[in-house]
């Protein structure tokens, strides 16, 4: 791993491959295939494993801060395969040219690997919300002696960079100990009202035939789940809640297990449009949606617990960067890296 | 817990060893995942996959051939993550059999393994790294 910058030795070649083809071209985007072509010249990493690399750092739902920026489908939260390299372009993002600045030394580091965490790429080192990293980094730098709790408060718990709630026991989290990590999705009660239960009545003649439901479309949801994991689709998400309305056999022989397995619900529409998740569902007569809420919450997928830990406690981590680069021009070039992820989240706007 | 409950509604024949077995002998430990070892005869592993079948919410379930051949299947269902533990299973059946001990999780039967068992694999686990 990178000492200046904390970005990975692969995800360095992918950033230097880019800053070749788009050299002195500075909104060029260049075809992901000659990319994946140039990583495979430089470090012998085949094309998949390379395109993959690359999809991973241009995912909007995968890391806080992109260092390659996207043209063309690398997928989405429905279906996360991207296009083939022929069909997608991508060039390093204005953090990635920032990366790559700091790498070669043109600028003072950046501490990009403090904030993306390893998380995204499988490692354990969770992501933290870039603005309040470099507030925190930057009160350290005004003054030495800020307390660890102070810091900590500042930098706030890991980035859940796809909206989730984060539980955990985040003092042992910042101290460095391994620690189980739960990312819950967003579930919002929507307000509209749950008709009551009603006993089954005959249906009138005039009314016989109809199916009895509205156009899904037209139909109010009262729960929407709004953000899932990024290791969860929204497809996968829906069926998993699709399958808890269903009756089973054994239902009947175990009306225990049966109450505390199934839900109350009519009705599961996965309304969700590129990197946004909008899944509703909608409860049968007479349920409680808090009760629902709560009890979709302890579906696997809509919740999802991990081991997270840091390398050493948090605080220490941070102290560590700001003492190794004291002698260099830290505080210009956080500036420089919050005007570029504001710019790069501009272009993501613009490219979508 | 609510993953062996189902499966043992939905009429698997397994036993249940790892930190879910610890757990249900009374040590209040956290249980990410159930460790499982399913009896080995094709009609058990049959309805273990078809039950698996219905809570992977992606459908994507090993293959059957796995169930038999593997030494470990892991599947990640709605209801958590599940090891099946087939290589050492298919060795230790009758032992493993003969220590356990129904438990009601809900109104499902458990077959727990017994807690000498429990720790010798989590030794023999820990001893390995895995």
């Amino acid at each position: 791993m990178s000492d200046r910058t904390g970005v990975g030795l692969v995800e360095l070649t992918v950033l230097r491959t880019l800053e070749d083809l788009t050299a002195g071209r500075p909104r060029a985007y260049v075809p992901s295939a000659g990319a994946v072509a140039g990583i495979e010249e430089r470090i012998g990493l085949g094309p998949r494993y390379g395109y993959d690399l690359l999809a991973d750092l241009a995912r909007p739902w995968a890391v806080p801060v992109r260092m390659v920026s996207g043209l063309g489908n690398f997928g989405n939260r429905d279906f996360p395969e991207p296009a083939g390299p022929r069909y997608t372009k991508c060039r390093q993002s204005h953090v990635g040219q920032l990366v790559l600045d700091a790498e070669a030394r043109r600028q003072a580091p950046v501490p990009i690997g403090l904030i993306n965490g390893t998380t995204y790429r499988g490692g354990t080192q969770p992501p933290l919300e870039p603005f309040r990293v470099l507030s925190a980094l930057r009160r350290l730098l005004e003054d030495t002696r800020v307390s660890d709790a102070e810091l900590l408060r500042i930098v706030g718990p890991p980035f859940s960079v796809t909206g989730c709630d984060i539980t955990s026991d985040l003092d042992a989290l910042m101290k460095g100990r391994w620690t189980a990590v739960r990312q819950t999705g967003r579930i919002t009660i929507t307000g509209v009202s749950v008709p009551s239960a009603v006993a089954d009545r005959p249906v009138p003649p005039e009314r016989r035939g109809w199916t009895g439901r509205e156009p899904l479309l037209h139909r109010p949801v009262h729960l929407m789940i709004e953000s899932l994991s990024a290791e969860t689709t929204t497809p996968d998400a829906a069926n998993a809640i699709a399958s808890r309305a269903e009756a089973r056999r054994w239902h009947g022989s175990h009306p225990q297990l049966a109450r505390h397995t199934t839900l109350p619900i009519a009705e599961v529409e996965d309304r969700s449009t590129g990197s946004e998740v909008r899944i509703g569902v909608e409860l049968k007569p007479g349920a409680d949606p808090a009760a629902v809420r709560d009890r979709l919450a302890s579906i696997y997928g809509i919740t999802v617990e991990d081991t997270w830990a840091f390398p050493m406690p948090l605080a220490r981590m941070m102290r560590s960067w700001a003492t190794r680069y004291r002698d260099e021009d830290v505080a210009v070039s956080l500036d420089r890296l919050a005007d570029a992820i504001r710019r790069d989240r501009r272009r993501e706007l613009r490219n979508s | 817990m609510l993953l062996a409950a189902v499966l043992a509604a939905e009429d698997v024949s397994f036993v249940l060893v790892g930190s879910a077995a610890w757990y249900l002998h009374g040590h209040r430990i956290p249980v990410a995942d159930i460790d499982a070892v399913p009896a080995s005869d094709g009609g058990n592993l049959t309805r273990l996959h078809a039950a698996l079948a219905v809570m992977v919410p992606d459908g994507r379930v090993p293959a059957m051939r796995r169930f038999g051949t593997a030494d470990v299947v892991s599947v990640r269902t709605s209801y958590g993550g599940l090891d099946c533990l087939r290589g050492w299973g298919r060795r230790n059946w009758g032992k493993l059999q003969s220590g356990a001990r129904l438990v009601q999780v809900h109104d499902a039967g458990v077959m727990v393994a017994s807690a000498t068992t429990v720790t010798a694999l989590r030794r023999r686990h820990t001893r390995t790294g895995s």
